[in-house]
């Protein structure tokens, strides 16, 4: 290992090993990247020479409701698909270790399904678990549990429902996967110690368990969170682009879909798609902080 | 590999003499439709006639065509474009398509295709797109349920005509009317108001849209009207559930609803379908009644500036426009009722359709078509059409405001940030 | 009955219920790609009412689109990037994991900023540039840039962070070369290299908005794509060629998944213990 404090010394060995990889990522990701900046701070001209016009756009976004409405969107989709997912998946991952050790695997591997599905083909699925009284989820879901069939896509008390279910439902078999490798990775004498000493259940939970597999947590939550927030394709399936009845589904990737494409103004739709960016990196920021001071705050 | 079989292709079409023209279509339907065409333009025109037909997903072929115009990047020669879409290109002085105006003109396109439809894709004088679709609005009505219910046609000649009786319907557990987000601008351009003014205004005949939103609540409201699950009768579930449970009796929609959607659809209810005339709006104080029909929608053929083949490419497009075989097959093929008024007379648009219960879709549209309202184009309108497909109506049925407050917002949205300023 | 009994049984009896959730949507595609429009839209239905195999038959001729060729370059288009993105995330991830430089944190903090940038922000001018750089049209043109993986950045830092410090040491003994130390710790971290080049060749295979740009004339585009320009045009286009195709497409994922599943389960073991 060369520290080489004080001496600037190029390994040439570590730069051809590392060189491939970033000389991509400057060509085809850094240049597209700066050209979108660019085109951020530029008129919306969908045809002729557009020309510079500044913060214009950012500026116009601070005063526009139905910005802040896909932020608010955006926020809770995420909060909301985080939890479902990884409260339900870390029940699921407990569950399948209890499970006979044949049917594990191919459980498992049920799971992890949703992953491998073509989003042409869950466009049309969803179309019909979605749809209101036809649909799916009421037939076999809402109705036999006593409610009134509920319109998922255009009731817009439940449109962002329908979106945190459709997340959920692409997301939870890899989340359970990972999370029971996680379980599995528990050295046993710890546990079986614990077990002996008369720790309880909940207690193992909280104190052994969750500190072990905090770093699997950490990763998945990072995952998710960016997923909900940068990816499209979910709502699309649903949606495609638009946010329902009074964009009660507005994320901010349909609206920036929507400036770009529908209202023809690229530099808007620029504008939006960067300022995801530090919503995202702020969101990313509060997960890795709160739980540590969480942890603090309450573990011994 | 791909490019150097693309480049054999250029050198065997330069020494024939004839480029491929790169048509973008947004259907495979359509595409089938456009083949046909160029086969057909190759066997009675031009055998060197080289045609590459390209269909994409009906979302992203105009997602592929901004980015292809705003980057100048791999562009069509022709696109048919939904005139929804068209309004987005007409930003400032200048717009990517050709002005086919002088063309027009020596084709007599300017007097043979409805002056209503010839506007649509015209801007600032020039013509810079033909329209394929007539694009009528009509009433198409359950002939079953309305001999179950002791109904005939002529009963409706009014919207008041329907409340009253579909409000009888309603306490025999009946709805009426299909109901979709569309229907505001369709129902607010048959009573002569617009979205969009000359000045790029919105909703100059506020109070009127007002009240049409209201009308479309009250019959949400009073069940006369049924709004469909997904908000939009654009849906094969609908065909496959309210309709075919027979929860409607009637749907409003143009000429290509009836020949493709609802022919695909419901194939099982051949027969059973009956076409009329929209119902009129009486104006109370002059007792005179509205046109019976409207528009909405409808592709139109444009020729990209760019093209190095704008000559042909006109062309072709010229033909499509005025060749008689290729308005009949439009409508033969399910696609839609041309806008060429000489092909009014072809005895095979006019015949009666055993779907429709041997109802002539073709002599119904023909009446109509004088009173086709004219569209507002505007570069806002896509937005426009997007956020009225989003909330307008539903938001109501859900409770969300009423129609004034309704209204003004989306007044007001589309006035500040719904899409790109006028540049000059 | 004890408890522990009653809580194996639910554990069993609910998962089982929760795989076959997650499973319907599979057989569901796979029994449309045999039902008519009206079937497929018709929820009360579940088995089709006739079986035939007719839009099999028109997938394979080709009838909407080249269904051999659309495979093909999927095929070629998502193992490219599969393994070439695996291999550079980790020729990188062993620079960044292993050795302690300045200006490490820099370069891992743009892996970083890689994840955290939405696909939609790059379109557009990633569709400019690769064009200016005459790749347009060019399966190459959607793979290099695939072969640019943030996540894939990171996660082989950290596991190269935990390779035992033991065997680099004896290999730099011995007066190895950096790259030499690489590809001798290579072998041993076999799993995780197919755990990630999996999750990279699903993830390319149905990429979208850089492909439907990138890729345009019918002999260039990808099976997600071709079947997608099916889907959602006209009401009229048999929506069973689409499951159809969405079948037989599926078949290269799940060929490579059954092959790289117990890899891929041990290499999350060992990463997440560490």
């Amino acid at each position: 290992m060369d520290l080489a404090k004080g001496k600037f010394r190029v390994s040439w060995g570590r730069v051809l090993l590392a060189a491939p990889f970033f000389a991509l990522l400057v060509m085809f990701w850094a240049i597209p990247l700066f050209q979108g900046m660019r085109l951020s701070f530029e008129s919306d001209t969908l045809w002729g020479d557009s020309h510079f016009v500044g913060f214009k756009h950012y500026l116009s976004l601070w005063g526009d409701p139905r910005y802040w409405r896909a932020v608010w969107n955006t926020v809770l989709f995420t909060v909301a698909t985080v939890a479902f997912v990884l409260g339900f998946a870390l029940l699921a991952a407990h569950a399948l270790r209890l499970c006979w050790g044949r049917i594990r695997g191919p459980l498992t591997f049920a799971f992890m399904v949703p992953g491998l599905c073509p989003p042409t083909v869950l466009a049309l699925l969803f179309l019909l678990v979605f749809h209101g009284k036809e649909g799916l989820l009421n037939q076999w879901v809402v109705q036999p549990l006593g409610f009134e069939t509920i319109n998922w896509l255009s009731d817009p008390d439940y449109i962002l429902s329908a979106v945190v279910v459709q997340a959920a439902w692409r997301w939870t078999g890899f989340m359970t996967f990972f999370l029971l490798c996680a379980l599995n990775a528990r050295p046993r004498d710890v546990l079986d110690a614990a077990e002996i000493d008369g720790v309880n259940a909940w207690q193992r939970f909280t104190k052994i368990t969750l500190p072990l597999i905090a770093p699997t947590l950490l990763f998945c939550l990072i995952y998710l969170v960016v997923d909900c927030f940068a990816q499209f394709a979910g709502s699309y399936v649903l949606f495609g682009g638009s946010g329902g009845t009074n964009d009660a589904g507005l994320l901010l990737v349909s609206y920036a879909y929507q400036k770009a494409f529908v209202g023809g103004g690229f530099g808007s739709g620029a504008a939006v798609s960067l300022s995801i960016v530090p919503w995202l990196a702020g969101m990313l920021f509060l997960i890795a902080f709160a739980p540590r001071a969480f942890w603090k705050g309450g573990g011994a | 590999m791909a490019a150097s079989l693309l480049a054999m292709l250029a050198c065997l079409s330069r020494l024939l003499g004839a480029e491929p023209v790169n048509i973008w279509i947004s259907s495979q339907q359509d595409k089938i439709y456009y083949d046909n065409m160029v086969r057909l333009y190759q066997k009675e025109v031009d055998p060197n006639f080289a045609a590459n037909v390209q269909a994409f997903g009906f979302r992203e072929m105009p997602d592929k065509l901004a980015i292809a115009f705003k980057t100048q990047t791999n562009t069509p020669d022709i696109v048919q474009l939904d005139e929804v879409f068209f309004g987005m290109y007409l930003q400032g002085a200048d717009t990517p398509f050709v002005d086919l105006t002088d063309r027009v003109k020596k084709a007599k396109l300017d007097v043979d295709i409805l002056p209503q439809r010839l506007e649509l894709f015209s801007h600032r004088g020039k013509v810079l797109g033909l329209p394929q679709s007539l694009s009528a609005v009509v009433l198409y009505y359950r002939r079953d349920l309305f001999e179950q219910f002791s109904l005939s046609p002529s009963q409706f000649q009014t919207w008041d005509d329907v409340m009253r009786i579909g409000a009888d319907l309603v306490a025999e557990n009946q709805s009426f009317l299909a109901l979709d987000p569309s229907y505001f601008g369709i129902l607010l351009r048959q009573r002569g108001g617009h979205l969009f003014d000359e000045d790029g205004g919105v909703l100059p005949d506020f109070d009127l849209a007002v009240d049409t939103l209201e009308f479309l609540g009250e019959l949400a409201q009073s069940q006369v009207g049924l709004m469909p699950d997904r908000s939009t009768i654009f849906d094969p579930v609908f065909f496959g559930g309210d309709v075919a449970n027979n929860e409607i009796m009637a749907i409003v929609g143009a000429d290509w609803y009836g020949l493709d959607m609802i022919q695909q659809f419901s194939p099982e209810l051949e027969g059973e379908w009956g076409i009329m005339p929209l119902p009129a709006w009486r104006d109370e104080e002059t007792k005179t009644d509205s046109v019976r029909t409207s528009t909405f929608a409808g592709q139109g053929l444009v020729i990209y500036k760019g093209s190095e083949v704008i000559d042909e490419s006109w062309e072709f497009v010229e033909f499509v426009m005025t060749n008689r075989e290729a308005n009949a097959q439009r409508f033969l093929q399910g696609n839609s009722f041309p806008a060429f008024k000489p092909a009014f007379e072809d005895l095979r648009l006019l015949q009666p359709q055993p779907f429709f219960g041997y109802d002539s879709m073709g002599q119904i549209l023909v009446e109509l078509a004088p009173d086709i309202p004219r569209i507002a184009m505007n570069p806002k309108r896509p937005m426009a059409v997007f956020m009225i497909r989003e909330g307008l109506l539903s938001g109501i049925m859900y409770g969300e405001g009423d129609a004034r407050s309704s209204l003004t917002r989306f007044k007001e949205q589309l006035e500040s940030g719904g899409g790109p300023p006028d540049e000059d | 009955m004890n408890l522990k009994t009653i809580g194996k049984t639910v554990a069993n009896v609910s998962m089982l219920g929760v795989a076959l959730v997650f499973l319907y949507p599979l057989f569901w595609m796979f029994l449309g790609s045999f039902k008519d429009n009206r079937e497929i839209f018709d929820t009360s239905l579940f088995w089709p009412i006739q079986w035939t195999g007719e839009y099999y038959g028109i997938l394979i001729e080709g009838e909407f689109f080249n269904f051999g060729r659309s495979l093909f370059n999927s095929i070629f288009i998502a193992l490219a990037q599969g393994v070439g993105g695996t291999l550079l995330a980790s020729m990188a991830g062993f620079v960044l994991g292993v050795y302690r430089f300045r200006s490490r944190n820099l370069w891992i903090g743009i892996g970083v900023l890689v994840v955290l940038v939405p696909v939609q922000m790059m379109a557009l001018p990633l569709f400019i540039w690769v064009n200016e750089v005459g790749l347009f049209d060019n399966p190459v043109g959607v793979i290099l840039p695939g072969l640019v993986s943030g996540l894939g950045l990171l996660f082989f830092t950290r596991v190269f962070r935990q390779v035992p410090r033991e065997l680099l040491d004896v290999a730099r003994i011995e007066g190895a070369s950096e790259c030499r130390i690489f590809l001798t710790v290579l072998p041993l971290l076999k799993p995780f290299l197919i755990a990630f080049g999996f999750a990279h060749f699903v993830l390319a295979w149905h990429a979208h908005v850089i492909p439907l740009l990138i890729l345009h004339s019918d002999s260039a585009r990808t099976l997600p794509l071709s079947l997608a320009a099916l889907f959602g045009s006209s009401l009229n286009s048999p929506q069973a060629v689409l499951m159809a195709g969405s079948t037989l497409g599926m078949m290269p994922l799940i060929i490579v998944f059954t092959v790289a599943y117990p890899k891929l389960k041990s290499a999350l073991q060992e990463f997440v213990a560490s």
